[in-house]
């Protein structure tokens, strides 16, 4: 099924001069991670805001859940995290669940024990009758977490969900989606650190001024190099030289071993062999890979 | 699903200039309690009027009756919750708008299965409703003291509370439009305490002494004044009515109707903003 669809979505402002969002195309299935990716000005937020009913579509259209997104019922499932969120400083963490959540349409009978379930999932219960007006960037980005989910949605749209987070608290973040795409949420996100993109996503889309770049799944972007990096007892670095250049692999010494360029996995295996027939003991053997990163720069260059 | 109903109210309390004025409003109240000592007896049932155990006379001419000085302090009380809590419920809401406009915060509840329509109502009828707890509750307190104290139960007098919430309707609905505009809260109070303190009384002033000769400006006048928030009538209306004399309703209708333009536009105004 699909979850979160847009046909031709396009925003543009002060009458065409400013494009934030072009002919845009996404179909995101249930049950998905999906990430958005691009630099500053990308149409990341922007898109965001178009699905969540916060700015209204030049032209085109999306749906939540078959819901045309300019309904607000298309909204009842979701949950959101703005980046440069404001909440009020004059609530505690509890007062706070409640109001927003009442917002969402939460029972007054369910409220009270879905405020106190979230605030100990995001480990805020011990604060929850702190002003937030008192809380961190972090326990903000927690609470704000809690409130995405107040809900129980079917689908949750994180804008920057690890920002201003220490890496413990980007760590428990991470274990959250997890644990939520395990439940058979989709989760959307918008996130500039690719290394935690790359972790958990099942499919990324690449943004630049307002256009699509590239979509599929993470799998897509993290291309093999064709190198291996291998690592033997030290002693025998030679024999390995040595066997390497008998196979006529192609190879440069690394910090740490060796990068060889192998062709296949048989040739691997074969080399594999060899080292085994020469009694080298392998250390370790890593595929090496193009990072998200790698692809994202060399992409938007 | 009235959680930003809710939420205003709370917003409200915890800027504190509410609950200062409920409390002052209590304490005049208790004043008039302890302070006003009126004794009406006699054959010519004369009004003997003591303030804080002092003696108030009427100058050489003889005292009024004790219903037209009921009405003489009710109409005071009144005009009283009417440029006090004017003056201040517009200073304690007018960051309403302009703080839920703010990014970071619209984005939030604009996400809610909320309509912009039920968005903008929950938020100004939120406003609405705790300065019109204050206005009432003021109005039925002293009411109550002064019917007793007096022995006379003035009805009347109790409308004055809907004739001032008419009244604030009309100015929070303007200073709502400017904020939509401009979401600016101090530019937004600024502009409508010139409009309902300085603008509107010299325009009606203007209007009514019949300054200009000019018919073009003259129209003008006319329009402004129909269109502007009406103090100086409104003053006049509650006197009007508390004392039982002649009243027309005019300026209600008027404040009412343009009060509910200025919400038109303000709504028409904020579904179709982009946040």
């Amino acid at each position: 099924m699909i979850a979160i669809e847009s046909k031709s979505l396009t925003k543009h402002y002060s009458r065409g001069k400013i494009k934030a969002l072009t002919d845009f195309n996404v179909s995101v299935e249930k049950g998905k991670i999906f990430s958005l990716l691009g630099p500053n000005g990308a149409g990341k937020t922007t898109l965001f805001r178009l699905l969540l009913g916060i700015a209204i579509p030049t032209s085109g259209e999306g749906k939540i859940l078959g819901k045309n997104i300019t309904y607000p019922e298309a909204r009842k499932n979701v949950g959101y995290l703005s980046e440069d969120h404001r909440f009020p400083g004059y609530l505690n963490g509890e007062q706070f669940l409640y109001y927003y959540g009442k917002m969402s349409g939460v029972s007054n009978y369910d409220l009270s024990k879905k405020i106190s379930d979230l605030l100990k999932q995001v480990k805020l219960d011990d604060r929850k009758t702190l002003k937030l007006k008192k809380y961190s960037k972090g326990m903000l980005q927690r609470l704000g977490t809690a409130q995405a989910l107040i809900n129980d949605p079917e689908i949750i749209f994180l804008d920057e969900p690890t920002d201003g987070i220490d890496p413990i608290g980007r760590i428990e973040i991470r274990e959250i989606l997890i644990n939520l795409k395990n439940q058979g949420k989709t989760i959307f996100i918008n996130s500039h650190l690719l290394s935690e993109v790359e972790r958990i996503s099942d499919e990324i889309a690449i943004l630049k001024q307002g256009i699509l770049i590239k979509k599929g799944n993470t799998g897509d972007f993290l291309e093999s190099t064709g190198k291996y990096l291998i690592r033997v007892e030290k002693e025998k670095n030679d024999l390995f030289q040595d066997l390497l250049r008998n196979k006529a692999v192609e190879f440069s010494q690394a910090e740490y071993g060796f990068t060889a360029v192998i062709k296949s996995s048989d040739h691997l295996n074969e080399i594999i062999d060899e080292i085994r027939r020469r009694k080298i003991r392998i250390e370790n053997i890593e595929h090496l890979k193009n990072t998200l990163e790698d692809y994202f720069i060399k992409v938007l260059k | 699903m009235h959680g930003l109903f809710q939420l205003t109210i709370r917003e409200l309390l915890s800027k504190k200039i509410v609950i200062t004025v409920f409390i002052l409003a209590t304490v005049f109240c208790l004043t008039l309690i302890f302070a006003l000592n009126i004794k009406i007896g006699g054959i010519d049932s004369k009004v003997i009027l003591n303030v804080f155990g002092s003696s108030v006379n009427h100058g050489n001419s003889a005292m009024p009756d004790a219903a037209t000085i009921l009405g003489y302090i009710q109409t005071g009380i009144a005009g009283a919750v009417f440029f006090i809590s004017l003056f201040i419920s517009l200073f304690a809401t007018s960051g309403l708008f302009p703080d839920m406009l703010k990014k970071g915060n619209i984005d939030l509840i604009l996400s809610k299965p909320l309509s912009r329509q039920n968005i903008f109502f929950q938020r100004f009828f939120g406003g609405i409703a705790l300065v019109g707890l204050n206005v009432i509750y003021m109005i039925i307190f002293s009411w109550i003291i002064l019917s007793v104290k007096f022995g006379i139960w003035n009805f009347r007098y109790l409308f004055s509370a809907l004739i001032i919430m008419i009244f604030f309707f009309n100015i929070y609905a303007f200073m709502t439009l400017i904020a939509i505009f401009l979401k600016n809260s101090v530019v937004s109070l600024l502009l409508t305490y010139f409009i309902v303190f300085i603008l509107s009384p010299v325009i009606g002033a203007i209007a009514r002494f019949g300054i200009l000769n000019d018919s073009f400006y003259k129209n003008m006048i006319g329009i402004l004044h129909f269109s502007l928030p009406k103090v100086n009538e409104t003053v006049a209306l509650l006197s009007d009515i508390i004392m039982s004399k002649d009243f027309t309703l005019g300026s209600v209708w008027v404040s009412l109707f343009t009060g509910v333009i200025a919400v038109g536009l303000s709504l028409m105004i904020f579904k179709r903003s982009d946040f």
